[in-house]
C-alpha cells in the first residue's frame, strides 16, 4: 500500500532540500565571480582582450630612455603572469606591503603574479602549449622542454625582444657575458632564454671578485658536493688519526676498528662504518666517479660512459670489500634520504660517500668534553685517498655555466613587453636591482662593510629566513653568480668546506668538461637512444646491488661481466657513439681534447 | 487498435507507453549530456596514441601530425623488463584481490554483528582513518616498522623467539608483494567495507525475522540470508576488480620500491611514468592507457559473463 | 543444558572473538594516524633525527600554528567545503536519477546508454583533449571548473545504484502506478528513501574523493584564490620536499645546493612537520562527517517503510 503520510513528509523535506540547494547555488555563483586575490590590480592570463601596448612600441622605445631612472606609481603597475618552476619560494600572491616587493614594483612598474604549480609543472606547461596560450613569462628547468618551447616558435629571441622594447637595456649592452651567450647559441641554436646562476670568465670581468675573498671563490670553482666525508667525533673516540685514513688500507682498518668495537653513538644506536645513498645509485655514482677517478671519455678522448671505466670497477670492488668485511650493511640499499640524513645527524655514520648538500649535514660542529662547540666541523672531507689501484680522483669543471639551472622564456603573446623588459633588466643586470632582491634595502637590511662586501643586518637576516613571505632572496631565476661572488661576505674558511677539498688538492685531476655539454634535446624523447638511457638507468641500480653484495671474487667477476654485457645489449655503446659526435665537434670548437687518466 | 490482450492501464503499468518513456529519457538526459560533453567529446584524443604528436604542434597537431605505425605501442613492449613488469602487475593484483575482497567482506560482516552500537560506530570511524594518510607518510611508516635497525616488527619477532636476527623485509623481492598487499589492506579495509555495509543494511529485515523464527543461529543467518542478499554487490565488486587487473596504486609502489626489490616491484604504471610522463611522451601514455582500457573492457565482459552464468547476477 | 543455552554460549564466545578482532583492527588502523599526529606535534628539526613512535620527543604546537596561520588556508577550506557539498548533492541526484531510469527493464534504447556508460568508464582521450575542452568552455581558472565536469558521478556509481534498484520488488512499482504515480514521482518518493544506505555510501565516497582532490587545481586553475585544500597542502609539502630531489640533480653546483639548505628550515617547523600537521588537520572534517553517514548503515531502520 502506498503510504500517503510518507509523501507529505517527503514533500516537506523536499522543500527544505530545495531551499538549501538554492542557497548553495547563490553561494556558488558569488564565489564563481569576482575572485580577485589581493595584490592583483588587473585580470590577465587567459583573457586575451586586455589592451596590448605593442602598438605604442615606437613611443615607448624612446620614452623608456627617459624612464630609466623613473619610479612608478601604483596606478601604473602592470601585472605580469609568470609561470615558475624551481623558484618555489617566490611569494604568491605579490604583496605590496613587503618592502622588497614594494620597492621592486616602484622601480620597475611591475607586479609579478607567479604561478608555481605544486607538481607536474612541465605537464601543465605542455597543456598550455597545446592550447596555444602560454603565460607571459615562463621559467623552467627541464631541458627537453626548452627544445619544445623553442621549436614551437612561441617564445621571443632575447636580443630581438630587448632591441624592440628596451634598447638601452644593460643585457644587450654589455651586461650579459659574451661567452655564455655563445654557449647558449651553440646549445639552443639561438639566444632564447635567460639562464640563472650565470658564471663564466667573461662574467667575472663584469663583476670582479675582490681580493679579500679571492681564495675562497677560487676554491669554489672546483667544488663538487659529491664527495666523501668522515666523522671526527667517532674518530676521536676510537683514536683514529686523520693521517691514517688517507690510504685505502688505512680507511678499511679504521672501519674495521669501528665495527669490531661495536661502536655506538651516545644514545646506543649502532654506527654504520660506511654509508652511501644506495637507494639512489644514479646520484651516488657522481661521488664514486669523482673519488675513484672515472671520466666519461676513454684514452683516445672518445666519449664513453663511466660504467665501462676501470675506475668504476675499482669503486665497485671497494664497496664489495666493505660488504664482505661487514662494513656495508645491506639495509642501506633500502634507506631513503631522510633516514640517512637522520643517521648522520645522530653521529651514527663514520664514512659517507655521496652528496653533502642535503639538510646541512655537514654544518654541525664538534663539541668538546664540556659540551661547548669547538671550531671543528663534525664531518670533514679527508681529501684524495691513496687507492691501491693508484687511481687519482677527478673533477670535471665547466667554467662557462651556460646551463645555469633555471631558464626564463618570454612568450610572444606577452601583453606587457616593456614592463617585462624593465623587470628582467633591473633585477638581473643592474647592481641596484641585484642588491635589492638579494639583500633588501640598503641601511635597513644590509650595509656595506669595510671590505666593500655586503653584510646583512638582523632585520635582513630575518627577512631572508622568511623569503616566501618577504620575497627577499627568492628570485632565483635571476641569480647572477658572478655578482654574488663579487659582493658576498664570506665568514667561513674554504678549508672547512667539504665540497671544495678535493678540488683544491694537487692530487686531484681537474679537467675541462665544457666540451661534454650536449645541445638541449639532442637525445630526442622516444628515440632509441632515449629508450637506452631509460633502460640503463633502470638496470644499473639493480645490478649495482648484486655486484656490491657478491660473496666472493668469482661471483664478483661473473656479475661484473654480466653488467658490462647487459649494458652492451641495451645499446649503451651506440648511445656513447651518438654523444661522441657532438663531443668531437666541441673539441674542434673549443680547441682542446680530453684524455682519460687512470 | 488495442494491443492484443492488454488494457491501456496495463500498458502504462508495463511502462512501454510514450509518456513513461519520455519521462525516463528526461531523467536520463542531464547525465547523458554530461557524459557526452566530458567523456565522449574528448575521445578524439585517442588519436595521439597513433601519431607522432608533440605539444608544440598545438591543437591541430593532434589531427595533422603523422601516423607513426604503432611506435608508441611498441615502446611499452620494447622494455627488457616487459614480462617481469606484467608478471608483477598481475601478481600483485590477483594475489591482492584474493586477500583483500574476502577480508573486507568478512570485516563488514563482523562489524554488522557487533551488538553495541557505540562500539560499532567507534570501530567504523577508527578503521576509516588510514585512508586519509598519504602513501608517502604511510609508506615511510611501513618502511620504518619493517626496518632491521630497530624496526618494530623485527623487534617483536625476536622477542617472541621466532627469528634470531632481523630480516631485511624491504630488501627481499619475495616479501614485496605481501608487503604491498597487507599495507594496502590496513589502509583501506575500513573505507572499502562501506559499500558492503550499505549492501548489508539493504537486506530485507523481514527475511531475518523469518529466519529467526525458523530457528537459525547467527552464523546460519549470515550464510543463508545476508550473503545471498548482498551477492549482487559482491559480484559487482569482483567484476570491477577483474577489470582493474592492470592498474596499480602508483604512489604506493613508487614509495616502497628500491634497487633490491625492483625485480618484484616494477609494474606497468611505474614504468609508464618513467618513459611517459617524465618526458611528455603523451603518445606513449595514451597508447598504454588505450591498451589497458581495451583489455579492461575485455576482462570486464568475460567476468560479467562468468558471473551471470554462475550466480545469475552481473552488470548487464 | 538445552539447545538454547548452548547456542547462547556459542554466541557469547563468538561475540568475544569478534570484539577481539575488532580491537586488533582498531589498533592497526588508528596507529598510523596517531603516528602522524605525534610527529606533527614534534619539533621539525628534531624529526631529522628520526620519527617518533610513541610520544613526541620535543613537543610543540608550532607546526599546527604554521599550517593554520596562512589565511590562504581558510580560503582553500571554503573552496573545498563548498565544492564538496554542492557537487555531492547534485551528483547523487543526477546519477541516481539516471540509474533509476536505466534500471527500468522496459526502457527503450537501453543499449545506447549502456554503450555510452561503459565507454565513458574505461576509455579516455587523455588529459590533453580534456584540458582543451575545459578551456574552450571557458571553465579554465574559474570556480565552475570544480562543479560542472563533476556533476555526473560516473558510470561505476550508476551500476551500483542500478543493482540496488533492480532488487526492489516489482509489486511496489505496480501498485504505485495503479495509484497513478509517474516515474519521477516513484523515483523520489519510493525508491530514494528505500535506497538510503547506498546513497549514503556513495555520498561518502563522493565527499571523500572531492575533499582529497588536488589535480583539478593543479591542471585547470591558476589563481591562488581557487586552490583547494589538498592542493594547498601539496604546495606546502612539495615546495620544500622537492628540494631533496633537486639537491641530487644539481650535481656539483654548490651555489644552488646552498639555496636549498638555506630555506629548508632548521627550526621547529620543517617541511616534514608541516606536511604532517596539514594532513592531520585536513582529515579532521572527514572524521567528523563520517559518523553522520554511518547512521544510514544501520540495518533494520527500514522496517515499517515497506509493507506488503
Amino acid at each position: 500500500m502506498f503510504r500517503r503520510a510518507k509523501v507529505f513528509n517527503m514533500k516537506n523535506s523536499k522543500l527544505k532540500i530545495k531551499r538549501i540547494i538554492c542557497i548553495l547555488f547563490v553561494i556558488t555563483f558569488l564565489m564563481g565571480c569576482g575572485q580577485t586575490p589581493p595584490g592583483e590590480s588587473s585580470a590577465t592570463g587567459m583573457n586575451p582582450q586586455t589592451q596590448n601596448s605593442s602598438s605604442d612600441d615606437a613611443v615607448s622605445a624612446t620614452t623608456d630612455e627617459a624612464n630609466a631612472k623613473k619610479e612608478y606609481d601604483e596606478s601604473e603597475f602592470k601585472t605580469v603572469d609568470w609561470f615558475v618552476t624551481g623558484a618555489t619560494s617566490l611569494p604568491t600572491p605579490w604583496n605590496l606591503n613587503m618592502p622588497v616587493m614594494a620597492e621592486i614594483s616602484k622601480k620597475t612598474g611591475v607586479i609579478m603574479q607567479a604561478n608555481i604549480p605544486a607538481q607536474d609543472a612541465d605537464t601543465k606547461l605542455n597543456l598550455l602549449m597545446v592550447n596555444g596560450d602560454l603565460p607571459d613569462v615562463i621559467t623552467i628547468m627541464n631541458e627537453t622542454l626548452y627544445a619544445e618551447l623553442i621549436a614551437s616558435d612561441q617564445v621571443w629571441n632575447i636580443k630581438e625582444f630587448f632591441e624592440t622594447y628596451l634598447p638601452d637595456a644593460k643585457i644587450i649592452n654589455g651586461g650579459f657575458p659574451e661567452d655564455i651567450r655563445n654557449a647558449i647559441e651553440i646549445r639552443d641554436g639561438g639566444w632564447y632564454s635567460i639562464p640563472s646562476h650565470i658564471n663564466s670568465v667573461d662574467n667575472e670581468k663584469i663583476w670582479p671578485i675582490p681580493d679579500s675573498t679571492k681564495e675562497y671563490w677560487e676554491g669554489m670553482k672546483t667544488a663538487n658536493q659529491f664527495t666523501m666525508v668522515l666523522n671526527r667525533t667517532i674518530m676521536k673516540e676510537y683514536g683514529i688519526s686523520e693521517e691514517s685514513v688517507k690510504t685505502e688500507q688505512g680507511l678499511l682498518d679504521a672501519m674495521k676498528k669501528i665495527k669490531d668495537a661495536g661502536a655506538t653513538n651516545e644514545n646506543g644506536g649502532s654506527v654504520y662504518p660506511l654509508m652511501i645513498h644506495a637507494n639512489a645509485v644514479l646520484t651516488t655514482n657522481n661521488a664514486l666517479y669523482s673519488i675513484f677517478g672515472a671520466m666519461p671519455v676513454d684514452e683516445d678522448g672518445n666519449y664513453r660512459s663511466e660504467y665501462y671505466s676501470d675506475s668504476y670497477r675499482d669503486a665497485l670492488e671497494f664497496l664489495n670489500t666493505c660488504y664482505r668485511d661487514g662494513f656495508f650493511d645491506p639495509a642501506i640499499l633500502t634507506m631513503d634520504q631522510a633516514s640517512m640524513v637522520a643517521l648522520m645527524n645522530e653521529d651514527r655514520v663514520f664514512c659517507h660517500i655521496g652528496g653533502t648538500a642535503a639538510d646541512a649535514m655537514c654544518d654541525r660542529k664538534v663539541k668538546d668534553e664540556n659540551g661547548k662547540e669547538t671550531n671543528e666541523y663534525v664531518y670533514y672531507c679527508p681529501g684524495p685517498i691513496a687507492w691501491e689501484s693508484g687511481f687519482v680522483p677527478v673533477i670535471g669543471v665547466n667554467n662557462t655555466v651556460a646551463k645555469g639551472w633555471l631558464q626564463t622564456f618570454i612568450s610572444k603573446s606577452c601583453e606587457e613587453p616593456e614592463a617585462v623588459a624593465r623587470f628582467i633588466d633591473y633585477l638581473y643586470m643592474e647592481e641596484e636591482g641585484l642588491a635589492l632582491w638579494n639583500y633588501g634595502i640598503e641601511g635597513t637590511h644590509w650595509i656595506e662593510n669595510e671590505k666593500g662586501l655586503i653584510e646583512r643586518t638582523e632585520a635582513g637576516k630575518e627577512a631572508y629566513d622568511n623569503m616566501a613571505t618577504t620575497g627577499m632572496g627568492a628570485f632565483w631565476l635571476f641569480c647572477n653568480t658572478s655578482y654574488d661572488r663579487s659582493i658576498q661576505n664570506i665568514t667561513s674558511n674554504i678549508e672547512d668546506n667539504v665540497a671544495a677539498v678535493y678540488g683544491r688538492s694537487p692530487e686531484t685531476h681537474l679537467y675541462d668538461s665544457t666540451a661534454l655539454v650536449l645541445p638541449s634535446g639532442y637525445i630526442e624523447a622516444g628515440s632509441s637512444y632515449d629508450i637506452t638511457k631509460i633502460e640503463v638507468d633502470n638496470y644499473v641500480p639493480q645490478q649495482f646491488a648484486k655486484i656490491v653484495m657478491a660473496e666472493n671474487d668469482e661471483q664478483f667477476d661473473t656479475l661484473y661481466q654480466e653488467f658490462l654485457k647487459q649494458l652492451d645489449k641495451l645499446g649503451l655503446p651506440e648511445l656513447d657513439e651518438y654523444k661522441n659526435k657532438v663531443v668531437q665537434e666541441n673539441y674542434e670548437t673549443y680547441g682542446y681534447k680530453l684524455k682519460a687518466v687512470n | 487498435m488495442r494491443k492484443k490482450g492488454k488494457t491501456p492501464a496495463q500498458i502504462t503499468a508495463l511502462g512501454k507507453d510514450r509518456k513513461t518513456q519520455l519521462t525516463l529519457h528526461a531523467m536520463l538526459l542531464p547525465g547523458t549530456i554530461l557524459i557526452i560533453i566530458f567523456n565522449i567529446v574528448p575521445l578524439y584524443g585517442i588519436l595521439i596514441a597513433f601519431k607522432a604528436f608533440r605539444p608544440m604542434m598545438g591543437f591541430s597537431g593532434i589531427f595533422t601530425s603523422s601516423w607513426n605505425n604503432f611506435e608508441n605501442f611498441k615502446q611499452v613492449f620494447r622494455s627488457s623488463e616487459f614480462w617481469p613488469m606484467i608478471r608483477n602487475t598481475l601478481g600483485i593484483n590477483l594475489l591482492g584481490q584474493c586477500i583483500t575482497i574476502p577480508a573486507t567482506l568478512i570485516f563488514a560482516l563482523l562489524l554488522n554483528e557487533l551488538t553495541s552500537k557505540r562500539f560499532r560506530r567507534f570501530v567504523q570511524t577508527a578503521t576509516f582513518l588510514p585512508h586519509f594518510i598519504s602513501w608517502v607518510i604511510f609508506g615511510g611508516l611501513c618502511i620504518n616498522i619493517l626496518s632491521p635497525d630497530g624496526g618494530a616488527l623485527n623487534q617483536i619477532l625476536m622477542v617472541l623467539k621466532l627469528i634470531d636476527k632481523p630480516i631485511l623485509f624491504m630488501g627481499e623481492a619475495r616479501y614485496f608483494w605481501l608487503i604491498v598487499i597487507l599495507s594496502g589492506l590496513v589502509k583501506d579495509i575500513g573505507y572499502g567495507s562501506i559499500i558492503y555495509l550499505a549492501a548489508i543494511a539493504g537486506v530485507d529485515p523481514t527475511l531475518h525475522e523469518a529466519a529467526t523464527v525458523d530457528g537459525a543461529n547467527r552464523f546460519q543467518k549470515i550464510w543463508h540470508v545476508t550473503l545471498p542478499g548482498i551477492l549482487p554487490t559482491v559480484m559487482i565488486m569482483l567484476i570491477f576488480a577483474v577489470a582493474g587487473m592492470l592498474n596499480n596504486n602508483f604512489t604506493q609502489i613508487y614509495v616502497m620500491q628500491n634497487p633490491l626489490n625492483q625485480p618484484a616491484s616494477q609494474v606497468i604504471d611505474t614504468y609508464v611514468y618513467q618513459i611517459g610522463l617524465e618526458k611528455f611522451q603523451f603518445g606513449v601514455g595514451t597508447a598504454t592507457s588505450l591498451l589497458k582500457s581495451v583489455l579492461a573492457l575485455a576482462l570486464l565482459t568475460m567476468a560479467n559473463f562468468v558471473s551471470n552464468k554462475i550466480t545469475d547476477t552481473g552488470l548487464f | 543444558m538445552n539447545n538454547i543455552t548452548i547456542s547462547k554460549a556459542v554466541s557469547k564466545t563468538a561475540d568475544a572473538i569478534i570484539i577481539a578482532i575488532m580491537i586488533i583492527a582498531v589498533i592497526l588502523t588508528v596507529y598510523p594516524f596517531y603516528y602522524a599526529v605525534i610527529n606533527s606535534l614534534n619539533e621539525g628539526n628534531d624529526l631529522l633525527k628520526g620519527y617518533v613512535l610513541l610520544w613526541p620527543r620535543k613537543f610543540t604546537w608550532d607546526s599546527w600554528k604554521a599550517a593554520l596561520s596562512d589565511s590562504a588556508i581558510l580560503n582553500a577550506l571554503a573552496v573545498t567545503a563548498s565544492r564538496t557539498v554542492i557537487v555531492t548533492v547534485f551528483q547523487l541526484f543526477i546519477t541516481s536519477m539516471f540509474a533509476y531510469a536505466f534500471s527500468r527493464p522496459y526502457l527503450k534504447h537501453k543499449k545506447f546508454y549502456a554503450a555510452l556508460g561503459f565507454c565513458s568508464m574505461y576509455i579516455s582521450g587523455g588529459i590533453i583533449p580534456f584540458f582543451l575542452l575545459i578551456s574552450a568552455l571557458g571553465l579554465y581558472d574559474t570556480y565552475w571548473v570544480y562543479i560542472i565536469p563533476s556533476l555526473f558521478g560516473g558510470f561505476y556509481n550508476v551500476i551500483i545504484f542500478t543493482s540496488n534498484y533492480k532488487a526492489i520488488p516489482a509489486s511496489l512499482f505496480e501498485s504505485a502506478k495503479l495509484d497513478g504515480a509517474g516515474e519521477f514521482r516513484i523515483f523520489l518518493s519510493i525508491v530514494t528513501p528505500l535506497t538510503k544506505p547506498v546513497l549514503a555510501a556513495l555520498g561518502v565516497f563522493s565527499v571523500v574523493g572531492l575533499w582529497n582532490d588536488y589535480s583539478t587545481s593543479l591542471y585547470y586553475t591558476q589563481k591562488p584564490a581557487l586552490q583547494t585544500l589538498q592542493y594547498y597542502i601539496l604546495k606546502l609539502v612539495k615546495s620544500r620536499g622537492a628540494l631533496e630531489q633537486l639537491q641530487s640533480s644539481v650535481a656539483g653546483n654548490p651555489e644552488i645546493a646552498q639555496l636549498f639548505s638555506s630555506i629548508d628550515g632548521s627550526g621547529t617547523v620543517t617541511a616534514k612537520s608541516l606536511e604532517l600537521a596539514a594532513m592531520v588537520l585536513a582529515t579532521i572534517p572527514m572524521v567528523i562527517m563520517y559518523p553522520f553517514a554511518q547512521k544510514f548503515f544501520a540495518q533494520g531502520m527500514l522496517v515499517g517503510s515497506v509493507k506488503g
